[in-house]
């Protein structure tokens, strides 16, 4: 089988194909190393846009109940065993994503990408003249808010 | 004499709908249709408290109107409110019942619950997706049944006949953006994609008329369209769907398609909508951006951005303002309005196409029924004495001849939110 282009590649992630279709496509990205990294830079882009959206409801009108945290000492040395490597990850992992966006013109998927593709019910009342200014707000963490000007 | 009996309790059970649909129809063909609130609907509840929530603000502004309804096949109503907790329920008479959340397996509840968007088997409500693109499906007593699990965002979902599920939904890849249409399978979570459409996915600050973005020095950004209809990604207006007897019709308000497919998803037929495509004319252009480019200037210390500077936050005010005003110079030509602004499905199969008013309260509606295909068979309006409404999906449910509306009431002491149920009745 040769390489599967983009258009195949989302449909098997959206689980569009058949079984005997899934289970080729399956076989080659396993055996392609090209392929096998557009599956997971895809799967990335999908969590990103995600992981953006997720932020939306940090705000919370109701404060949380606080739970004080349990076994401090354990927490703390696990963290600090696992600190450097997981630094180490992050970098490498922050350099293999940010890279394609440097060097193409297509925008990085969080923020500028998703908050366009928000849309706000219309009233049917209302002529257009009146409709109330949508603002989207992405925060530097890439959290996404919305708020309306009447 | 045993089928005389069965014949009278099949009649005894079928006229009173058929009366019903007959009724409807016959209501919209007057032209005008006032809605007439129910009294009995609703006494004795103390709105303030049961709506204390429409005071709700986020990040300084106010949000707390973002609610929608609900009505179960018994008539109660369920009421979502964005971000909380809780589900608010009435009974069958409009009377309040309890604040409900949706317990989670591990015994506690959910947060920041989605809006319910409809009820599959007659007694499971689900929400719409978290940001995880998970699906909550409860009873109304908020125990959890099941949670299905979708990889893209969702729109609108709807429950289908057959207990499936519809919605539509969006995708970004690499280069495009993917709108679409899909089937869910309730019991298998199996999905069915049905229709969908792509746009490229390119914006560049600056070069789309009417799309503004800030980038701040330290990361984050804001943006926003002043001009309806002019996105910068993907359609103008997606698609909006409704079920209609064995029937799954998809519209698409920009092109003016109606297309219908059975509840497997398999294509029927498709027609277009007859009426022509309205415009945003160049003098209603000047006039939303000029509104804007005021809202801006009446800024005198904004706050768009807590994460930014104030010296920021005025820079980035400054530029929307230069921005606009380059645009508003550059308005010449008519920018072209989707076909229709709302769908909403009555409770007799009927699908009214909300056009776009020309002034404040002037709805008019295009009433469309499944025969021969699909045809248009009225054109009509609604009107309401002392309160304001809202021709929303989300605010308007028709529910065995009634319509239920989230309300603001006129001159209202407190807060003005009502849940009231309206009788149609013709008008001249």
């Amino acid at each position: 089988m040769s390489c599967i282009n983009e258009e195949q590649l989302q449909h098997y992630l959206d689980n569009e194909y058949d079984k005997e279709e899934k289970e080729a496509i399956g076989q080659h990205i396993a055996t392609c190393p090209s392929c096998k990294g557009a599956l997971e830079e895809q799967r990335r882009r999908i969590l990103d846009v995600k992981q953006s959206l997720d932020l939306l409801v940090t705000e919370q009108p109701v404060i949380p109940e606080f739970r004080p945290p349990v076994k401090t000492y354990r927490q703390r040395k696990i963290i600090a065993k696992y600190m450097l490597p997981m630094a180490i990850a992050a970098s490498l992992l922050l350099i293999v994503f940010l890279r394609p966006f440097f060097e193409s013109d297509i925008p990085p998927v969080n923020g500028q990408s998703t908050q366009f593709m928000m849309s706000v019910e219309l009233d049917a009342n209302k002529p257009v003249t009146e409709y109330p200014l949508n603002i989207t707000i992405v925060a530097p963490d890439g959290s996404i808010s919305q708020t309306t000007i009447n | 004499m045993k089928k005389a009996l069965k014949i009278a309790i099949i009649l005894g059970v079928l006229l009173p709908a058929i009366a019903s649909a007959q009724t409807l129809l016959e209501t919209y063909k007057s032209e005008k249709v006032e809605l007439v609130p129910d009294p009995t609907f609703g006494q004795q509840v103390d709105w303030d408290t049961v709506f204390e929530s429409f005071n709700d603000t986020l990040y300084g502004r106010w949000r707390g109107n973002d609610k929608s309804l609900t009505v179960l096949p018994d008539g109660s109503v369920v009421v979502s409110h964005t971000y909380r907790d809780f589900y608010t329920r009435f009974d069958a008479n409009g009377r309040f019942v309890e604040e409900f959340g949706v317990k989670r397996p591990d015994g506690g509840h959910y947060r920041s619950l989605r809006h319910v968007q409809g009820v599959l088997k007659n007694n499971v409500l689900f929400s719409g997706l978290d940001n995880m693109g998970n699906m909550l499906c409860f009873d109304i007593r908020g125990n959890l049944i099941k949670t299905l699990h979708m990889d893209y965002m969702a729109r609108q979902i709807i429950a289908l006949p057959n207990d499936k599920l519809a919605l539509v939904g969006w995708v970004l890849w690499s280069d495009r953006v993917r709108e679409f249409v899909a089937i869910i399978d309730y019991e298998t979570n199996e999905e069915k994609i049905i229709w969908d459409h792509f746009d490229p996915r390119r914006f560049s600050a600056g070069t789309h008329r009417f799309n503004y973005m800030y980038n701040f020095k330290n990361g984050g950004s804001i943006s926003f369209t002043t001009m309806p209809f002019t996105k910068a990604l993907g359609m103008s207006q997606p698609p909006q769907i409704a079920s209609v007897g064995n029937k799954l019709v998809i519209t698409i308000p920009s092109t003016g398609e109606i297309r219908k497919y059975d509840l497997d998803g398999n294509f029927v037929s498709s027609q277009k909508i007859s009426w022509s495509k309205g415009y945003i004319s160049a003098e209603e252009q000047r006039e939303i951006q000029e509104k804007a480019i005021a809202r801006y200037h009446a800024m005198s210390n904004p706050v768009f951005a807590s994460f930014a500077s104030e010296e920021e936050n005025i820079a980035a005010r400054d530029y929307f303002i230069s921005e606009m005003e380059k645009d508003l110079q550059r308005i010449k030509d008519p920018i072209p309005m989707p076909y229709f602004a709302n769908l909403i499905k009555d409770s007799d199969n009927n699908l009214l196409f909300f056009e776009f008013p020309k002034e404040e309260g002037a709805n008019a509606f295009n009433v469309w029924i499944y025969k021969n295909g699909g045809e248009f068979v009225a054109r009509s309006s609604f009107t309401t004495e002392g309160y304001k409404l809202e021709i929303k999906p989300s605010k308007m449910v028709f529910h065995n001849g009634y319509l239920y509306a989230l309300v603001t009431k006129e001159n209202a002491r407190g807060i003005p939110l009502r849940l009231v149920r309206f009788k149609l009745e013709p008008q001249g």
